[in-house]
């Protein structure tokens, strides 16, 4: 007899045939769909760890939202950008395409503009007070912008726009209003000049510093009334530039000399800058402690499918020996396990996205804060989940690899 | 039946001994070849060494010295990457316990025969069918196995040996936990496949449905005989048996 057989299927006896993807799903799925109430059981402490992660980054980062939006109120994200002085010591005015050139830049929210005021006797509630009493009450030249930059709000009537800029009007700041006794509608005596009360602010935001005690009066009045009474008329004396969340440092970095080309060095910034390093530092010590205890969750909800894993193995050496005698090698027993094991967590991971997202908007609700759920939480979420699950699963597998078919089959 | 036919499996000198303590050697050297359609029963009392023998000619399990061939390839020294791939493409068990998964519906069990042999789905879906429809199942294609008898069960894990075409079909005990009646019908099913050139070899402790089989090797004590059957036209093809203590 010839051993050397010219049997056709020889060639192809000895070679390796392809589990495909899909297939080696299917092995895995085995275990996940075909027994669902195990696979909710086992997915749970996973689920608990990502909702946990997921509930616990949104409520900081909703808390952190909170604080964040106080701390730009107080001014965090705010520089302010004026004119510098030249070796004589006089200033270097800014141009007055500098406003919009600042507010094209990126990570900009908004611009306003204070101008340099004309310098008046007094502010008085009628004519006949005699000039040398003092009101104690100055005056301001605001542009329309101004108003939403510097973060003012209104008691009562409105801010300048572009009609009113150009009137003998005046909005009042709260102590101004206060001490002349005034209301919307009145009128007030400025230099020979009656001037209508437009509105009166309740605060001056940012600007409390020029604003307080003041009556403001609109830009384009200034300049076309008090036009030489000295060289700053019409000129810029603040731009008050609000950055968009975080943007505060990139903002601030090229403001002179987009404000200022020609000479940038003659540009002053300033701004409330251990504010801002007040807010760097919340935004690391929150993310950090959710992050830290979602991943404690974790870690227990991944010890429990290992656990599960382990118990799966034994029970089902019997498939294990039985796919070995089919044909499947140790590496493709080893795949369907640890695809199964990730198949349980990733189950728990969007199950436990779901239920971090619900819990992140009830304590949002509840505690008042902004609802803001991290993009990240949701990326990362299912992502450690299959982490989670491939690292609980390996061990397990391992071990159904190393199981000879015969013991295998013969364990019932 | 052509000249350059090789034994489908064929061990020489094979032994077994499991390892201590104390080490018990459960297979004495052994030698044997499985031809084309053969008709094999392996017959012994329990603890003969049956299953070990069986385990060592489907390469499920390695002898402790001698060789075992496929088709003619000395598979002792293979990687376990290519045994895996010879299991797949040569071989096909059937087990007294069924190992159904319970799960899966009977075509999804059958379908498993193909799994690691690199057929595409819809293809082993298809063949699936057909082989059940051969064992006489054509009507319980989507039962999973909590819902079918002791022999159904079996005929759709023999269903799953014969979907890959196998060269050869090893059988444990395969009505060792089925009644006398749905055993004889196993028994029929699979005498039957040799005659499609698969060859069967069966493992029985049962006098009866071993003298169903053309061949009949005996085991004691781990000793192999083989009874001559003058019936036999296919002689040249019958083992030699070489048992020595
Ligand atoms: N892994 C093992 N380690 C040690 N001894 C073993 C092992 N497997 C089997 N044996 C022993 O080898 C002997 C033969 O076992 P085997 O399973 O081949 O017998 P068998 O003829 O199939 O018996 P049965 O009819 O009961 O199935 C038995 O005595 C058994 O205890
Ligand atoms: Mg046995």
């Amino acid at each position: 007899m010839n051993e050397a057989s010219l049997n056709p299927r020889r060639d192809d006896l000895l070679r390796p045939r392809r589990l495909s993807f899909r297939d080696l799903l299917g092995t895995a799925w085995i275990g996940v769909g075909g027994r669902p109430q195990r696979t909710a059981l086992a997915a749970l402490g996973v689920a608990l760890g990502i909702a946990a992660l997921v509930a616990l980054t949104s409520a900081s980062a909703s808390s952190q939202q909170q604080i964040l939006n106080d701390l730009d109120a107080l001014g965090a994200n705010l520089v302010i950008v004026g004119p510098g002085n030249d070796a004589t010591g006089d200033a270097v005015f800014l141009p007055q395409f500098a406003p919009e050139a600042i507010a094209r830049q990126p990570g900009v929210r908004s611009v306003g503009v204070l101008d340099y005021f004309p310098l008046v006797s007094g502010v008085y509630r009628s004519d006949l007070v005699p000039i040398t009493e003092t009101s104690g009450i100055h005056v301001t030249t605001a542009r329309p912008d101004a108003f939403e930059a510097i973060g003012a709000t209104l008691a009562r009537g409105r801010w300048f726009d572009d009609v009113t800029r150009a009137l003998p009007v005046t909005v009042l700041s709260a102590i101004a209003a206060a001490r002349l006794g005034a209301q919307v509608g009145d009128n007030v005596y400025i230099d020979g000049q009656w001037y209508g009360v437009l509105g009166i602010l309740s605060d001056s935001g940012v600007a409390s510093g020029r604003l307080d005690g003041a009556a403001i009066l609109g830009d384009a009045w200034v300049r076309d009334n008090f036009a030489g009474q000295h060289s700053g008329i019409g000129e810029i004396q603040e731009i008050y530039v609000r950055a968009e969340p975080g943007m505060v440092d990139t903002v601030r970095e090229g403001l002179a000399r987009v404000a200022n080309p020609a000479t940038p060095h003659f540009v002053a910034l300033s701004g409330a800058s251990n504010l801002a390093d007040a807010r760097a530092l919340t935004d690391d010590t929150l993310a950090t402690l959710g992050l830290a205890l979602g991943g404690i969750s974790l870690l227990v909800g991944g010890v429990g499918i290992a656990n599960t894993m382990v118990v799966t193995v034994l029970e089902r050496r019997g498939e294990i020996g039985l796919r070995r005698a089919l044909g499947a090698r140790p590496g493709q027993i080893a795949a369907q396990f640890v695809g199964e094991a990730i198949g349980i967590s990733l189950i728990g991971g969007l199950a436990g996205l779901i239920l971090g997202v619900i819990a992140a908007i009830v304590i949002a609700l509840i505690t008042g804060q902004p609802i803001v759920i991290p993009f990240a939480a949701i990326v990362v979420g299912p992502l450690l989940s299959v982490i989670v699950g491939a690292i609980a699963g390996l061990q397990p597998a391992i071990k159904a690899t190393r199981l000879s078919p015969t013991t295998a089959l013969r364990a019932i | 039946m052509p000249d350059n036919t090789a034994p489908v499996i064929e061990v020489r000198e094979v032994t077994k001994t499991y390892p201590g303590p104390p080490p018990l050697t459960v297979l004495q050297p052994t030698s044997l070849k499985i031809m084309p359609g053969d008709q094999v029963a392996i017959l012994g009392p329990s603890g003969s060494g049956k299953s070990t023998l069986l385990s060592i000619l489907g390469i499920l399990d390695d002898p402790t010295s001698g060789n075992v061939f496929v088709d003619g390839i000395d598979v002792t020294s293979l990687a376990e990457k290519q045994r895996s791939a010879i299991r797949a493409a040569w071989i096909g068990f059937v087990f007294q316990q069924f190992h159904l998964i319970p799960t899966q519906s009977a075509v999804q069990n059958v379908s498993n025969g193909l799994l690691y042999s690199g057929v595409t789905y819809r293809e082993r879906n298809r063949r699936a069918k057909e082989a059940l429809t051969a064992v006489g199942l054509g009507h319980r294609l989507t039962h999973r196995p909590g819902q079918m008898s002791g022999g159904e069960q079996q005929r759709v894990a023999i269903a799953r040996a014969l979907v890959r075409e196998p060269a050869v079909l090893f059988a444990d005990e395969p009505t060792g936990a089925l009644d006398s009646a749905t055993g004889e019908a196993i028994v029929g099913l699979l005498a039957g496949v040799a005659d499609r050139g698969t060859a069967v070899v069966v493992v029985t402790h049962n006098e009866e449905i071993a003298s169903r089989f053309r061949r009949i090797i005996r085991l004691h004590d781990g000793v192999a005989t083989e009874a001559y059957r003058g019936t036999d036209n296919k002689s040249d093809a019958t083992a030699v048996i070489e048992a020595a203590a």
